[in-house]
């Protein structure tokens, strides 16, 4: 009886260093995690990143059913587009060979230029007698779905690929870069409502400002979906150019500013634009400084780039910082007020560098919807 | 809590109208088919001036 309660209280002390199942309750985890530890993290990492990809899945499909909805509602087509629709979402883009990048940005510029041809074509095939105004609505739409498609899709590959092959490192660059896409994600489902109705997005600030210089001037088309305008301001000639709004568009400045030097030689350029924030700067915040201020692919810049570089003109940039997700959704008061700031700045700039009788082309870089000039 | 997530906001789409004569404005709720720089009607505070619409933004409800 004496021995049995000695065993028994030797195996309960949990003071006693010596006590074998203590020293079990240690090695047994220890070995489980060195030999398990990095299936069990892919496990916990797996289930967050399911859990994102669920999200994604169901942001894509309520963009949509928005987008169908839409089309239905507004454009009332003959049949349903559902299926015409979803062919959309799965198209592709092939960019052109680099090996030899030499005289690739016209290839990019074609490539792109087929593609946006081709939708703006097709969504016009729903309802023949659709305004410019209203198809731009619906193809910056088709953008969004397409764009939270590839997202989904990317990630779904990734995150099957890591599973299937129980390969833990594949899986960390996704789970680091999860945030990031999900935010971008969210941002572009919230645009969809502000694409619907019409309403500017924060993108939109560079043309509202040139926009609101050239309200009184005589607008003329410079190129496709993009208009320019003269102006008279203190000896100094301004030309004036944003894409035509208030469809939903970017224009074409590279190609507008290339006829606008054929006939005429401005002495500056001025570019207006919105531009990513860092974490920490205030939505809104003004920044200025020189070269091309203008995003996308490349192609437009590289074409600016090129003209003021063979004409010898130097290039100023003035642009509002703000997010990605307020760059894409309903342009925020703290934008739409920075106007005020800006005008004065960009004559500012023009004064300071330009003497009397020069000439500035100033232009507003961005997507116009929602805004008109 | 410094990783706490933020509440998420609820923005309403405002349209301010602005008179090009005696420069008063007018805050509205956005009403679908406006857009800046889109005219609108008389003034009625001078009766002489255009409304025009100046900004249409986002606000943040409290």
């Amino acid at each position: 009886m004496g021995n049995a309660t000695n065993w028994h209280d030797k195996l309960l002390n949990f003071n006693d260093n010596s006590n074998p199942l203590m020293l079990l309750l240690w090695i047994v985890p220890i070995f489980i995690f060195m030999l398990y530890g990095q299936r069990i993290q892919l496990q916990v990492t797996s289930s967050e990143i399911n859990k994102s990809l669920e999200k994604l899945k169901k942001f894509r499909d309520d963009a949509r059913i928005e987008l169908i909805t839409y089309v239905k509602n507004t454009l009332r087509p003959n049949g349903d587009p559902s299926s015409k629709l979803d062919r959309y979402f799965e198209y592709f883009t092939i960019m052109p060979v680099d090996i030899d990048p030499s005289g690739i940005i016209p290839k990019i510029r074609h490539i792109m230029r087929t593609r946006e041809d081709f939708t703006r074509e097709q969504v016009k095939t729903f309802a023949p007698e659709l305004s410019s105004y209203e198809a731009s609505k619906i193809i910056n739409i088709l953008e969004v779905v397409t764009t939270i498609n590839l997202l989904y899709k990317m990630v779904r590959h990734l995150f099957l690929t890591a599973k299937k092959q129980n390969n833990f490192p594949l899986i960390l660059p996704l789970q680091m870069m999860m945030p990031f896409i999900m935010e971008e994600a969210e941002a572009l489902k919230t645009a969809v409502s502000a694409f619907k109705q019409g309403q500017p997005i924060g993108d939109g600030i560079g043309p509202m400002i040139v926009g609101k210089i050239m309200l009184d001037a005589e607008k003329k088309t410079a190129a496709f979906e993009t208009v320019w305008s003269e102006k008279d301001f203190e000896g100094r000639k301004l030309y004036l150019m944003k894409a035509e709004g208030p469809a939903g568009t970017v224009g074409r400045p590279g190609e507008a500013l290339e006829k606008i030097l054929s006939e005429k030689k401005p002495d500056m350029i001025v570019m207006v634009d919105a531009a990513l924030k860092l974490e920490g700067e205030e939505t809104g915040s003004i920044a200025q400084g020189f070269g091309a201020a203008i995003g996308g692919i490349g192609t437009e810049r590289f074409q600016i780039e090129e003209i003021a570089t063979k004409h010898n003109i130097p290039i100023y940039a003035i642009v509002i910082k703000q997010s990605i997700q307020e760059a894409i959704t309903l342009m925020k008061k703290e934008i739409a007020e920075t106007e005020e700031k800006v005008v004065p700045q960009i004559f500012e700039i023009i004064k300071e560098n330009t003497k009397i009788g020069q000439s500035v082309m100033v232009v507003g870089v961005g997507n116009t919807l929602g805004v008109s000039q | 809590m410094i990783f706490s997530r933020k509440k998420k906001e609820i923005i309403n789409p405002y349209t301010i109208e602005k008179c090009n004569s005696c420069n008063a404005t007018i805050k509205r709720k956005f009403l679908e088919g406006d857009y800046v720089f889109k005219t609108m009607n008389k003034c009625n505070s001078c009766n002489n001036g255009q409304m025009m619409i100046s900004k249409i933004f986002g606000e943040v409800t409290k």
